[in-house]
């Protein structure tokens, strides 16, 4: 007779867990959805667009409302394009940095989005494999990174059209300090200066770590044996008061 | 041979394993209070890129990611940090000057062995706090800084007094310029253990640094309690002879002796000195704070040693910056340099004390070398762009302005706090060098505000700020010119007094034999 209380138990955790686990990737979901469904888009993904003659190259790849995203291996789906034009986008959108979680987006569509003024780099942090971005042209609104961001600018009237990256640790040759730190890719006109190995702490200036114990030990010892030794030799006779 | 032995002989009744051994303890416990000292001396450079972001402008892009590079903002960039290290040096400065003051009050009244390790003990604990605690806190605040440092300077205060009292316990007159002069070595082993240890431990981050040379602070606090014996009253053996007409008793070198070792100026009468001495149980009484400023000599000896402690400080500070600015040297080799200057102020300090414990006067000794300390500076400021060269005028310069600043602050210092007006009714020694140090030590912090002052608002080039260091190396000379022409007179007076006796006394002799011959015949 199997103890009811027990079983009752590892019923309600085996429950617990499968919420658990599919709010969690129900929430990853939505993440991706939400943008790739954002409210604000009168239109679903245009026929004509770069987006979707990308999504109809190859297999493995999947349109998803506004984004193209690689269906490959069914645990990590990431999405390589998202096409955002006319969906009423205005500079506040980027505050949170909505573009951080797609890592591997490779083009990215915003023209047609009169709401957008300015582009900084960190909009587009991360963002190491875009090869790709066409904004709305305007006085202040070039491509996010710079001139030297990016090695082919195609301007017209409405669009700019930024294609093909600059890495940027070629453009900023000597700015990670050399001995201690190393740049890495970060995305149009961004890099990150990474400690190199066996250095670590704060601008990198640390090296290994101090052996605590082995010093107080050490200096603890020699501090009672010297003690004791000079005591006998010196102290030992002195008469007080 | 035979005057081997006998000067062996000589030192082994004099000395004892108690002198070796207080000369050892006194000479790490103040290589360790400077080893703390110089430790952020060192780390200045490293510990202001903690304080800081990454330097970036227009055209050097800011780095991320922030965390590593930009995070810290206690000040906006080394150039911003550097007034505050000025200021931390100043605040310690004037608290070690005020600090000096009271300690020598204090290791009068109380236990030396105690105010030592006690004041070695505490220092560690602040050092500790200020360079290692705050970094493993990440607390970083300026007025916090400050404060640290006050404590810290009133606690590092407490070493030369005790140091120095202790030694002139120990040491009497007749040979405390030579054995002060190599013991006054301590400061810059201090500086060069310091240096060593941080070099060591830097690339771990600069908080071990103070880590190390606190823990090696406290450590010899804690062996100094129990180790050091302050005077030799306390072991029952007697107090080193001090006054003037004593030291006849002790120099015996060139004398013909007998095996008991009497010699012919061995007075007739033997003082009580040489009886074997019941230690006193209760220490004389502490001299107030004014009687000792009111004994002979302290005043002219504490104004000459701000003078001179004046340029000493100032010369090391701005060391650095004048080589960079007349040379292109780096700050390091200033460093190098520097140590030229201590060891040609140990010599000095040497020869100068043995000098003059042979003349049994200070004052012209000091007096002559600092007046030769004048053509060794100007030499220095007109040294060419040759790095050796530069080293040598630097030991010179270190010789003649080194070697009477270890004198006034050790030997004389002890000299002026066992002299006969006090000896045996009041201890003075730890208070007169404390006022002594004191002294100089306001000197040294009003040569941190004049020297910066010359040179960057009146704009005078370097030459300026020599010829002002050797105006203060006159001044020095000048402080002393009263103690120096009473010590001449009365040597010259005494060689007339001793001829003009002995001229009588065989003046009296040949009456007496005419007399008795008249009486005979």
């Amino acid at each position: 007779m199997a103890n009811p209380g027990r079983s009752f138990v590892t019923l309600c955790l085996f429950l617990v867990c499968c919420l658990w686990c599919s709010s969690l990737t129900r929430g990853q979901k939505e993440n991706r959805l939400s943008i790739c469904q954002l409210s604000s888009c009168a239109s679903p993904l245009a026929d004509d667009g770069v987006v979707y003659s990308m999504c109809q190259d190859r297999p493995g790849l999947q349109v998803w409302g506004r984004c193209c995203v690689n269906i490959t291996d069914n645990t990590h789906n990431f999405t390589i394009g998202l096409d955002l034009s006319g969906c009423n986008i205005k500079d506040e959108f980027f505050k949170e940095s909505p573009l951080l979680p797609l890592t591997r987006l490779q083009k990215l569509v915003l023209d047609n989005n009169p709401g957008i003024t300015v582009l900084s780099r960190e909009d587009v942090a991360g963002l190491t494999d875009l090869n790709y971005i066409s904004v709305p042209t305007h006085s202040n609104c070039s491509c996010p990174g710079g001139e030297e961001a990016w090695r082919q600018h195609i301007r017209t009237v409405n669009t700019t059209v930024c294609t093909d990256q600059t890495p940027t640790c070629t453009i900023y040759d000597g700015a990670c300090p050399v001995t201690t730190s190393h740049c890495v890719e970060d995305g149009p006109g961004l890099f990150l200066c990474l400690c190199n190995e066996g250095y670590h702490g704060y601008k990198c200036l640390r090296q290994g770590t101090f052996p605590m114990s082995a010093f107080l030990a050490g200096l603890g010892s020699s501090t009672v044996i010297v003690a004791a030794i000079l005591w006998v030799l010196q102290r030992r006779h002195v008469k007080t008061a | 041979m035979a005057p081997v032995s006998r000067m062996w002989r000589q030192l082994t009744s004099k000395y004892t394993i108690y002198h070796v051994f207080v000369f050892l303890l006194t000479f790490f416990s103040y290589a360790f209070f400077h080893a703390t000292r110089k430790t952020f001396s060192n780390i200045k450079t490293t510990i202001s890129s903690e304080w800081t972001p990454q330097f970036c402008n227009a055209t050097e892009p800011c780095l991320r990611p922030e965390k590593i590079w930009m995070d810290r903002h206690l000040f906006d960039s080394s150039s911003d940090a550097e007034p505050f290290l000025g200021w931390l040096d100043s605040t310690f400065l004037i608290s070690y000057a005020v600090g000096l003051y009271i300690s020598g009050i204090l290791g009068d009244r109380f236990d030396m062995r105690k105010v030592l390790s006690l004041g070695m003990c505490l220092s560690a604990v602040v050092v500790f706090v200020f360079g290692c605690l705050t970094e493993w806190v990440h607390l970083y605040s300026q007025p916090f800084y400050i404060l640290l440092f006050v404590l810290n300077g009133l606690l590092q205060s407490t070493g030369w007094p005790c140091v120095v009292a202790i030694m002139g316990n120990w040491f009497g007159k007749s040979t405390r310029g030579f054995v002060l002069g190599a013991w006054s070595a301590c400061a810059s082993v201090g500086n060069i253990i310091g240096a060593l240890l941080v070099s060591q431990v830097l690339d771990y981050g600069y908080e071990y640094a103070f880590l190390v040379t606190s823990a090696v602070l406290f450590a010899g606090g804690v062996v100094n309690f129990f180790a050091l014996v302050p005077s030799p009253k306390e072991v029952g053996l007697p107090e080193p002879e001090d006054g003037d007409n004593e030291d006849d008793v002790s120099d015996t070198n060139d004398d013909d002796e007998d095996e008991t070792g009497i010699t012919p100026r061995t007075p007739l009468v033997q003082s009580d000195l040489d009886s074997p001495v019941t230690f006193t149980q209760t220490r004389p009484q502490a001299i107030s704070f004014f009687q000792a400023v009111c004994l002979p000599g302290v005043i002219p000896y504490s104004l000459s040693y701000a003078c001179l402690k004046l340029v000493n400080y100032s010369f090391f500070f701005w060391l650095p910056f004048y080589l960079h600015s007349q040379y292109g040297w780096k700050e390091t080799v200033a460093d190098e340099i520097s140590i030229y200057y201590d060891v040609g102020g140990i010599i000095g300090g040497m020869i100068g004390g043995y000098l003059s414990d042979r003349m049994k006067k200070r004052a012209p000794t000091v007096v002559t070398m600092l007046l030769l300390a004048l053509p060794a500076l100007w030499g220095y400021s007109a040294s060419p762009n040759n790095k050796t060269t530069n080293a040598v005028l630097m030991a010179v310069a270190g010789f003649f302005i080194g070697g009477p600043a270890n004198l006034i602050s050790s030997a004389i210092s002890a000299d002026l706090g066992r002299q006969d007006l006090i000896k045996g009714n009041s201890e003075a020694l730890s208070t007169v060098t404390g006022i002594v140090d004191g002294t100089g030590s306001v000197g040294a912090s009003i040569g941190q505000v004049v020297v910066p002052l010359l040179h960057k608002q009146l704009h005078l080039d370097w030459h300026w700020v020599f010829y002002f260091f050797m105006l203060m190396t006159l001044m020095t000379a000048v402080c002393i010119l009263p103690l120096l022409v009473r010590e001449v007179r009365s040597m010259k007076c005494f060689l007339n007094y001793q001829l003009r006796r002995q001229a009588a006394a065989l003046v009296q002799d040949t009456h007496r034999t005419d007399r008795l011959n008249s009486v005979n015949s």
